[in-house]
């Protein structure tokens, strides 16, 4: 069941193009990890989904409802986590949530107040009194008990430290298993590779592709070298894709581009393309664009 | 709405509240202060009435704009929310301009000793009465209050667009589809401008020579203390320092100022007092007789106006022969021709009459020609002590004349006075 259905959808801040013509759907339970470099528009399509930024030209449907109705009631179904959301009130978390949760249908205040006590953050202080990691924390929790079905997270998995990390994405992993529906940004592609289930990449205001994560590197291939000096590794389509722990480089190609038969075995690289190889691969070839 | 309304009305009430207490208590520390009670009465009027409105109104945490960032994730609809906004900085306004009129009617009542409203005041003019009451009051403040609170409601609250750039994230105003014309930096312009405007239009509307000079500098001293000091340390330090720093300098400065401008403020408010002790004058002259006249002579201890009491007194109370009376009441005149000072003129002239010596407007044509600066004065005391109904009739035409030509706040003030006591006169007859 599709939740999100976004046809040709379009903005521009100031004249400056940020999507052109974004086409793409989310299916019901599936953790979505929307990449893209900096300026890719990645926020921009969450904020859009919140209504916090009015499209341009373009059709999208939430929960089968037009985004263009304002259906402010569908705020019950979807929870935003971004550095931009502030709970600016003078008023300790621990007495200002159970306000908030009065605004909402289903609010789980209970559950925010466990996973409080999970990860050990004290309540009795206001917002802004937090660090930047304890924040995005709050903000996490009050997502997650909002009893809400869609969770657009806003690149702040990368400001907590490893245990919170790890719990709040167990939390997320448990919200999916059980039909909850989330999207994910993040500039640190290795962190979702072991549990998002597809991944949208954005390029150049538009979708690059869209696609399962288990599928992800079915076109391509990787290979190792100590000094990079092969000659089909000066091929425009084949990328620096990292260094390894023995010294060497990697690089990955479509092998479509570069046949890697044309490689000799010892530099064959047997463990698989990885997200982050691919997500390199596109920025690069978006910057050789 | 509702919801937010019941969210942030009661927080608004609370924020409110423990501003305007510490308000009446920064007050009352004034008040007690070693600062000259001019002075102290003066800062603490600007804290009362000016400080603490433009704080309910400025105060982000008043604001629901100010909390849009978390609002926009919640199911309110936006409509809701703009309305709510209007609503709660309506509210703001009421709620913080009855403070302001319980502080008025304390003052009252601490200073009548009953609710009932003096004379010259009428219920649209009601302020608070800030230092002596010759020197600084402010006319109109409550209703300018509210004048500054809907200036304030117009600019944050129903043009929330204003607010827009400055509260909240780019996004956030695009929801609203909001427009945003005022950048951040150019909204605390507008919040000091209108706070700044506010101090210089409340002080030129007591029109008191003087008065603008010293407390718009030493206004604008504070003014610029706290918010340069706020601003710039606020980034260094810990937020507590800069406030604690803000507040040093304010009491600092504030009493270093009081000092520096001591003499001059002294000399300022002898002419002062010379000017409305003939105010204060007709006041007794009228209700209780010469007697009051004279035990006011009496009282006297300083200002050029004893140069006429003590030969006065002594002409009068010491010796009632009427030629002793009549030389010492010439030598009074030859001095006050000397020195042209009308007080001195006026005490003579009153003598006159008190004593029938003379009674006539050749008098207050004398009296005219020895205190041209303030002849208006002159005139209304002449009107006061002329003994015929010609006499009245001649110093009445002449206070309409320079009521008319005299538009300075200290002559129309006479002249207000003047009409007062003439209705309830007319009422009496």
């Amino acid at each position: 069941m599709k939740i999100i259905e976004a046809k040709n959808i379009s903005k521009s801040f100031n004249d400056n193009p940020v999507l052109s013509k974004v086409s793409f759907a989310i299916e019901k339970g599936t953790f979505t990890a929307l990449l893209g470099k900096n300026g890719s528009g990645k926020s921009t399509i969450l904020n859009i989904l919140m209504g916090e930024i009015l499209l341009d030209k373009g059709d999208c449907l939430l929960f089968g409802r037009d985004l263009k109705s304002n259906p402010d009631d569908l705020k019950n179904k979807i929870a935003h986590v971004s550095e931009k959301i502030f709970f600016a009130y003078p008023m300790a978390i621990s007495k200002f949530i159970p306000e908030y949760a009065k605004f909402f249908t289903s609010f789980d205040t209970k559950l925010f107040f466990q996973m409080a006590e999970d990860v050990k953050l004290d309540l009795g202080r206001t917002f802004g009194t937090y660090s930047r990691g304890q924040k995005m924390q709050i903000l996490l929790m009050a997502a997650l008990a909002q009893g809400a079905e869609l969770l657009l997270v806003d690149e702040v998995t990368s400001v907590l430290d490893a245990f919170s990390r790890n719990y709040f994405i167990a939390r997320l992993k448990e919200f999916t298993a059980k039909g909850g529906t989330v999207i994910l940004t993040t500039n640190i592609v290795s962190e979702v590779q072991n549990f998002c289930t597809d991944v949208l990449f954005l390029s150049q205001n538009q979708i690059k592709f869209q696609t399962p994560l288990k599928s992800v590197g079915e076109n391509f291939k990787k290979v190792r070298s100590l000094d990079g000096k092969h000659p089909l590794l000066k091929n425009q389509q084949c990328f620096l894709s990292g260094t390894n722990s023995d010294g060497s480089f990697s690089y990955i190609f479509p092998q479509n581009k570069v046949n890697e038969k044309d490689f000799p075995d010892l530099m064959q690289d047997k463990r698989g393309v990885t997200l982050e190889d691919l997500y390199i691969y596109h920025s690069q070839r978006e910057h050789n664009d | 709405m509702i919801s937010l309304l019941k969210f942030f009305i009661p927080n608004i009430i609370k924020n409110t509240l423990f501003f305007y207490a510490l308000a009446l208590t920064a007050s009352a520390l004034l008040m007690i202060s070693p600062m000259h009670s001019d002075y102290s009465k003066t800062l603490a009027g600007f804290i009362i009435m000016l400080v603490f409105p433009l704080y309910t109104y400025f105060n982000a945490n008043n604001y629901l704009s100010a909390s849009l960032g978390w609002i926009l994730q919640t199911p309110v609809p936006k409509l809701s929310i703009i309305l709510a906004n209007g609503i709660l900085n309506l509210f703001k306004i009421v709620f913080s301009s009855l403070l302001l009129l319980i502080s008025w009617l304390i003052v009252i009542l601490f200073e009548n000793g009953t609710f009932e409203l003096p004379d010259s005041i009428s219920f649209s003019r009601i302020g608070i009465q800030l230092g002596s009451p010759h020197d600084f009051s402010i006319q109109d403040s409550y209703f300018f209050i509210f004048l500054v609170s809907g200036a304030a409601a117009l600019l944050f609250g129903i043009l929330p667009d204003m607010l827009g750039k400055a509260q909240l994230q780019r996004a956030q105003a695009q929801q609203l589809n909001l427009k945003s014309f005022i950048s951040k930096g150019a909204l605390k312009q507008v919040a000091i401008a209108t706070a700044l405007m506010s101090f210089v239009i409340f002080a030129e509307n007591n029109e008191i020579p003087n008065f603008i000079t010293y407390n718009l500098v030493l206004g604008l001293g504070v003014l610029a203390s706290i918010y340069l000091t706020l601003n710039s340390v606020k980034y260094v330090y810990d937020i507590k320092k800069p406030i604690a720093a803000a507040f040093l300098i304010f009491f600092v400065g504030s009493y270093a100022s009081v000092k520096i401008g001591n003499q001059q403020i002294s000399n300022h408010k002898i002419a002062l007092d010379e000017r409305f002790d003939l105010i204060n004058f007709l006041g007794s002259f009228q209700d209780n007789g010469y007697e009051t006249l004279f035990k006011e002579l009496k009282a006297g201890t300083e200002s050029s106006i004893d140069i006429g009491r003590n030969d006065l007194l002594n002409a009068v109370q010491l010796n009632k022969n009427k030629e002793i009376v009549n030389e010492t009441l010439a030598q009074l005149n030859d001095r006050c021709n000397t020195q042209t000072d009308h007080t001195c003129r006026l005490a003579s002239y009153i003598t006159n009459i008190r004593l029938g010596v003379k009674s006539s407007l050749t008098d207050l044509d004398f009296l005219r020609k020895g205190c041209p600066k303030d002849l208006l004065s002159c005139s209304l005391l002449g009107l006061h002590a002329a003994g015929t109904q010609e006499d009245h009739a001649a110093a009445h035409s002449v206070m309409m004349i320079e009521c008319k030509n005299r538009k300075d706040n200290f002559n129309q003030r006479v002249c207000t006075n003047y009409y007062n006591s003439r209705s309830k006169q007319i009422a009496k007859i």
